[in-house]
């Protein structure tokens, strides 16, 4: 009877232990010892040099001037998912637009010193109104520069209309510009670059594309020079478009400087995937362009996360305009994130962020 | 109650019983975590 009482009395000890161990074990496997259970991350992360500085500068983040507008215009032809080139998009009757027009474009011109003196100089994307990014173009000095052969090459970063139909204000300076693409424009795409119009979609091009085009796709880190690399994502986005390219600057003493065209595939995809295949990508300097968190100005309380990630990778400058949204820009500036201001200038509406005609320079 | 069975035996029994259980639950959920990281 003894030994029965004592043998019930371990049971139960035992049966306690067995649950308080497994879920003791399972709070320190989550928390302090976390490193002992998972494997180390693997990282393979390529070297992609250094540069001395870097100037970056808005050409035009207006898109477009009126949200109800191209709204309007997307779902007059039948939603988001709708083939881009067949949609016709309001060029006439606009009064917040551009000479009447709703359309405007996404451009940004890039410097950078290698550490030898030299310069590259970089186009990212064409914009979207051909006479508006031409005026943009003239004014930044862009266009001498391209008509003079000095641009290295053209990076686009997606086949979105704001930021690749205006290629004809590209092409007529420069026809024979080399272009790197990224994988996955549908053939409409070649064809606009080569020349071909959509009048349904009020598009064309006058002066056929010349030069090489490459393809680039997400299998490796593209090094273009010693310091700039580009990141390919299969990422499939509105209006029937499918891949997006974003570009990793690395500055000497300061660190990596991320530029973007509308970071479709998501900020902390971005950030991550610098972090994962990127020499120094734990942290980011800079971020630069459209981070396409509320382009529509509307928000979410799951959009909140995207702003605490900016902490994670210590990022100490953001030069973010464009399909960012002026609220995000609002949270980030009342979360006291680094935003570097804008001068309202140029059409761009308000100076809480970098607008056309400002320039974020990193040395 | 017995005579020989005593209180303080009884209880001790428990805390060994309490001290095994908590190294084979541990034990358990280090192996199965080990498993399932093998087999990820």
């Amino acid at each position: 009877m003894s030994q029965d009482v004592s043998r019930r009395s371990f049971m139960r000890g035992a049966s306690l232990g067995v649950m308080a161990g497994y879920f003791g074990a399972a709070g320190l496997a989550s928390t302090a010892l976390y490193r002992q259970v998972l494997p180390p991350e693997k990282l393979d992360q390529t070297d992609i040099g250094e540069l001395k500085g870097l100037r970056i500068k808005v050409v035009s983040e207006t898109s477009w001037y009126d949200n109800n507008v191209f709204l309007n215009d997307v779902k007059g032809a039948g939603g988001l998912l709708v083939n881009q080139y067949t949609i016709p998009w309001s060029v006439e009757g606009v009064k917040a637009g551009y000479k009447g027009s709703n359309l405007g474009g996404f451009a940004t011109y890039i410097e950078a010193e290698l550490l030898d003196g030299s310069i590259k100089r970089i186009l990212l994307d064409t914009g979207w109104n051909p006479e508006w990014m031409e005026k943009r173009f003239i004014e930044e000095g862009v266009a001498e520069k391209l008509a003079k052969k000095q641009i290295d090459y053209w990076v686009m970063s997606h086949e979105h209309i704001d930021h690749f139909f205006g290629v004809e204000a590209v092409t007529k300076y420069n026809p024979g510009q080399d272009v790197y693409v990224p994988k996955g424009w549908y053939p409409e795409g070649y064809d606009l670059l080569k020349g071909k119009a959509f009048p349904k979609a009020n598009v064309k091009n006058a002066h056929p594309h010349t030069g090489k085009v490459t393809v680039l796709d997400s299998s490796k880190v593209n090094k273009m020079f010693p310091g700039f690399a580009l990141l390919t994502f299969d990422v499939p986005i509105i209006l029937r478009v499918f891949g997006e390219q974003a570009m990793v600057f690395n500055v000497k003493d300061k660190g990596l400087v991320l530029v973007t065209g509308c970071c479709h595939m998501g900020i902390i995809t971005y950030m991550e995937t610098v972090r994962k295949k990127i020499k120094g990508g734990e942290k980011v300097y800079a971020v630069q362009g459209g981070l396409h968190i509320s382009p529509f100005e509307d928000w979410d309380p799951q959009y909140d996360d995207l702003i605490f990630a900016f902490n994670k990778y210590g990022v100490q400058k953001i030069g973010a305009n464009h399909c960012t949204g002026f609220i995000t820009v609002e949270k980030m500036i009342a979360a006291k994130l680094p935003v570097v201001k804008g001068t309202a200038r140029t059409m761009s509406k308000r100076d809480i962020y970098l607008g056309n005609g400002d320039e974020l320079a990193i040395a | 109650m017995p005579e020989e069975q005593k209180p303080a035996e009884t209880g001790s029994k428990y805390w060994v019983g309490l001290l095994v259980g908590l190294a084979v639950g541990g034990g358990l959920f280090w192996a199965t975590m080990k498993i399932l990281v093998v087999m990820r």
